[in-house]
């Protein structure tokens, strides 16, 4: 039986080849989701929204239109489908503006969970409890200002005028916990912990115990001196260093407009050949993996560091046109992260960017990384600037501490590193075997491992 | 207007002691130009309900984009059937402080309606800000410009009486420049947004956002990186902006202040220079953050955080208000009708003070005038940092060398403690973009010329 979503996908490409497009295609999303929110050390609000929405995209004389509402009625849909016509005709031609033909898809696997469809309003407020308990009942010092649950159901269809029609269900939960510790008018930088999966399988007590931890080692932290050395970045700054630069760097809008350094680099030498990176629209159960991209080519597997040598760009339908290549199935319309997030993918039309993006474990252990240090700095987050187009960065090393002699010594105040991603990237001494999937800023789903890097500015008090 | 008052009548014979129901339609269109290329031109419309009913402290929320009378009947009920069901799980009760019922009704002064400016005429400006951009020089590797138009219905209705409604409207420019010299690679960003028409952009000018841009680009290239260490530093009202709401605003939002921030229990203390008074305003009509009454209904007002170096108030929501027992300062806001209101700012600013700029130029020994914000992040322990574009080394109040790269951070209060001089200048120009804490909000920020010291980081 045809599923509801791809009959209104079907009927609004017909619409729109009925109005004079040249090509159309309709995206249509039905989600259910179960949210529950923490404010303040408590559960409170939940809610369950069930929104179905729909993108037009229309070419017409080699231009390109798009218009999105939240709604599913044909008569609403109809309007849109006009929309985009109209918009397509007050736009200006590109004969990069193309449609992709049906191609073969392959399989995705673990990315849908009945558990997670049947599961209720009640259990997603005992989980959050659970949560939360657990990270207040660690220390009584923890606060937690922020956090949530959300559980989701997704049924996507996308049908275009060449040909291509097909229809995806998927799962997804993902949890959060935000806040800090506080004792005797002290309060610390503030700590946060994730977990995303397709599967009901996260451990939330694990998160919330995580969170505190983070929170409660952060008293008594320390000012120290400006010093160049060792700086052993956690997942999540790894992956925002790295991830978020590279990331930015191989996209094929980018290098051909100018803005990524990498322009003419592939084959180079970008890292240390301990530093492998994948993105793999097919990771078993990963945040972004499905058969078809959200312009409908396959999802693929594309190389992009092999032994620190840059290999491939990304590529979506528009880019691989001008470039006369093919499609490395990297349209998506979730730009913004994959839970409470600010817009639900009918909003957008297709954009280039990293599917589930991996930086390859390594052969340390995270406690072998700190061990071999004479002198560095652990960033457990880095909240500062990156910029993308030449990969320099500076801001605050948060949840820090000073590591001297192979031992944490203190957490840290006051401390800022400075460099540049692409330089880091050649500096790297150690990779750990440990991983974690996070999102990170421009990239809903990376995998990164804790990575340890020499040569590293790390300004303190002067 | 719509009579909606069943569904509070609804929700109360359900059982809720208080019932709210905001209605809203959000409508975008943006036309975005990456170097020389049409990104995207789009449209959309997101339109519903959000029902929040409360029952013995518990809140329910219900969200629909249906807009049929059966639909939000049932969504009410099913605001209320949450609210019980969930109560044995939440281990505080919310309040909500007594707030008399609201009668507003604000229609956004639009002058040179967007409406009559074709879609065609609103891809020409991106267009051609893109070309003037490139053209600019040889030197300039690549661009993005977007417009951006926010129109915004909102109705908001509960069952004290409150009946608000609401027509704003938004136009946003936005543009990135990127300069390249051999490995050397700059950024600088440039935009406006405010509450109004197509007159924004008479107030300020594209071309000039673009010249300027450009300018700072190609000129920063040449620059040095700036020597790190803590520096006594000249800010921009931009930059002003975004120190009073990065650095000080999100450590006075109530909810957070609750779990602990760097202003927890202060209130009456002195927490900055005397020099500062530092205020979150919703009541200022053409700029970026006017909010006339929040998504709970509550009167926009002019909150006063910081009079006189001595801390005044939070900022917050009915519910936190109860808690403090104080009065809501209609903080309270959500993005789309099926957000769940949080409590955010809305213009925040420090007030103007006697020198002239060029007075506290002249005045300054040793330091760096900084202009143009990058994004910033604050954290719990009101340490901050953020990105600025261009620093210029000032020696015996001459200013002289540009430095580019910059990353400023410090103790947010330290930081207020340390201002010496406050300009007569004043402007809120910190629209364009958004800020971020679970939902985005289109918020301002601005002040005069400020002085004060800083810790800086290079690249």
């Amino acid at each position: 039986m045809k599923m509801e979503v791809s009959i209104i996908a079907e009927k609004a490409v017909r619409y729109a080849q009925k109005l004079g497009a040249d090509a159309a295609e309709a995206y249509v999303l039905k989600q259910k989701s179960i949210m529950v929110h923490v404010e303040q050390g408590a559960i409170s609000n939940e809610s369950v929204q069930e929104i179905g929405g729909v993108g037009i995209r229309i070419i017409r004389d080699n231009a390109c239109g798009f218009s999105h509402i939240d709604k599913l009625a044909e008569k609403k849909v109809k309007q849109i489908v006009e929309n985009a016509y109209h918009i397509a005709k007050a736009s200006i031609p590109d004969p990069n503006n193309i449609l992709p033909h049906p191609k073969p898809f392959p399989k995705a696997e673990g990315i849908y969970d009945k558990r997670i469809v049947d599961f209720q309003v009640e259990n997603a407020v005992e989980m959050t409890k659970n949560m939360l308990d657990a990270a207040l009942n660690y220390d009584q010092r923890v606060r937690a200002d922020m956090g949530g649950i959300e559980i989701r159901v997704e049924e996507e269809a996308l049908a275009n005028t060449e040909g291509v029609n097909v229809v995806e269900e998927g799962t997804f939960m993902g949890v959060f916990i935000w806040g800090l510790a506080r004792e005797n008018g002290e309060v610390t930088s503030s700590a946060g912990e994730e977990g995303y999966s397709r599967q009901l399988d996260l451990n939330v007590e694990e998160i919330g115990t995580t969170f505190a931890e983070k929170a409660v080692k952060q008293f008594g932290a320390k000012k120290i001196d400006s010093f160049e050395g060792t700086v052993i970045l956690d997942f999540a700054p790894a992956a925002e260093l790295i991830g978020g630069t590279l990331a930015f760097g191989v996209r094929s809008d980018n290098v051909q407009r100018y803005a990524s350094p990498l322009k003419g680099k592939i084959g180079s030498e970008l890292a240390v050949p301990q530093l492998n990176v994948i993105d793999d629209g097919l990771l078993e159960g990963g945040m972004m993996t499905k058969t078809f991209d959200d312009e409908g080519n396959p999802r693929k597997r594309t190389s992009i560091l092999e032994k620190g040598v840059l290999k491939n760009f990304l590529f979506d339908t528009y880019t691989s046109k001008k470039e006369g290549t093919e499609s490395t199935g990297n349209a998506s319309r979730r730009r913004l992260g994959l839970f409470f997030v600010p817009s639900l993918p009918f909003e957008s039309p297709p954009q280039l960017i990293p599917s589930n993006l991996i930086i390859k474990s390594g052969d340390r252990s995270r406690e072998q990384l700190i061990e071999e240090v004479d002198k560095g700095v652990l960033v457990g987050r880095f909240s500062g600037n990156t910029e993308l187009s030449n990969g320099n960065f500076s801001g605050s090393v948060k949840q820090g501490f000073l590591i001297e002699n192979g031992e944490i010594k203190h957490p840290l105040i006051g401390t800022m590193i400075s460099g540049n991603s692409y330089e880091l990237m050649k500096n790297i001494s150690g990779i750990s075997r440990e991983f974690k999937i996070l999102e990170s800023r421009g990239i809903p789903s990376i995998q990164s491992p804790i990575i340890r890097a020499e040569k590293m500015k790390i300004t303190g008090k002067t | 207007m719509e009579d909606l008052q069943f569904l509070i009548d609804h929700g109360l014979s359900r059982g809720a002691d208080f019932v709210e129901v905001r209605y809203q339609k959000r409508s975008r269109t943006m036309a975005n130009v990456k170097k020389g290329e049409l990104d995207s031109a789009t449209s959309g419309v997101l339109e519903g309900y959000g029902i929040r009913a409360l029952k013995n402290g518990s809140w329910g929320f219900a969200v629909t984009s249906l807009l049929d009378r059966a639909t939000l009947l049932h969504k009410v009920e099913e605001a209320v059937r949450l609210a019980v069901s969930s109560a044995p799980a939440k281990t505080t009760k919310s309040e909500l402080a007594t707030a008399k019922a609201t009668k507003i009704k604000a229609v956004a002064e639009v002058k040179d309606d967007p409406k009559d400016h074709s879609l065609e005429e609103k891809i020409k400006l991106v267009l051609e800000l893109d070309k003037f951009i490139t053209e600019y020089s040889n030197e300039i590797a690549s661009t993005s410009v977007r417009y951006d138009e926010n129109l915004v219905e909102k109705r908001y209705i509960n069952s004290e009486g409150s009946d608000c409604y609401l027509f704003d409207v938004k136009p946003e420019l936005f543009m990135m420049v990127i300069a390249k010299k051999g490995d050397v690679m700059t950024e600088v960003f440039e935009g406006v947004c405010r509450t109004g028409g197509w007159e924004i952009f008479k107030t300020k000018d594209p071309q000039a956002m673009a010249k300027r841009a450009c300018e700072r680009a190609v000129r920063l290239l040449s620059a040095k990186v700036v020597p790190s260490g803590t520096h006594v530093a000249i800010l921009d009202p931009e930059l002003v902006g975004l120190l009073s709401h990065e650095a000080i605003g999100h450590t006075v939002e109530a909810d957070l202040v609750i779990s602990g921030t760097a202003a927890t229990g202060k209130i009456g203390e002195k927490v900055a220079s005397d020099m500062v008074t530092l205020v979150d305003d919703g009541t200022i009509p053409w700029c970026a953050g006017w909010v006339p009454f929040d998504d709970e209904g509550v009167e926009g007002k002019k909150t006063v955080v910081i009079e006189k170096g001595v801390l005044k108030s939070y900022l917050h929501s009915r519910e936190t208000a109860a808690k403090f027992n104080v009065e809501p300062t209609g903080n309270s806001r959500a993005w789309n009708y099926r957000d769940i209101p949080l409590i955010r700012m809305r213009a925040t600013y420090i007030e103007a003070g006697d020198w002239d700029r060029e007075e506290i130029i002249q005045d300054t020994k040793d330091g760096l005038v900084l202009f143009g914000s990058g994004s910033g992040q604050a954290d719990s322990n009101a340490e901050f940092m953020f990105g600025v574009q261009e620093a210029c080394k000032i020696h015996n109040g001459e200013i002289g060398e540009s430095f580019r790269g910059v990353t400023i951070s410090g103790s947010a209060y330290d930081v207020l403690k340390s201002v010496d001089a406050l300009g007569k200048d004043f402007s809120l120009d910190l629209g364009r973009g958004y800020c971020g804490k679970m939902q985005i909000a289109k918020v301002d920020a601005g002040g005069p010329t400020v002085r004060c010291k800083m810790l800086f980081g290079g690249v």
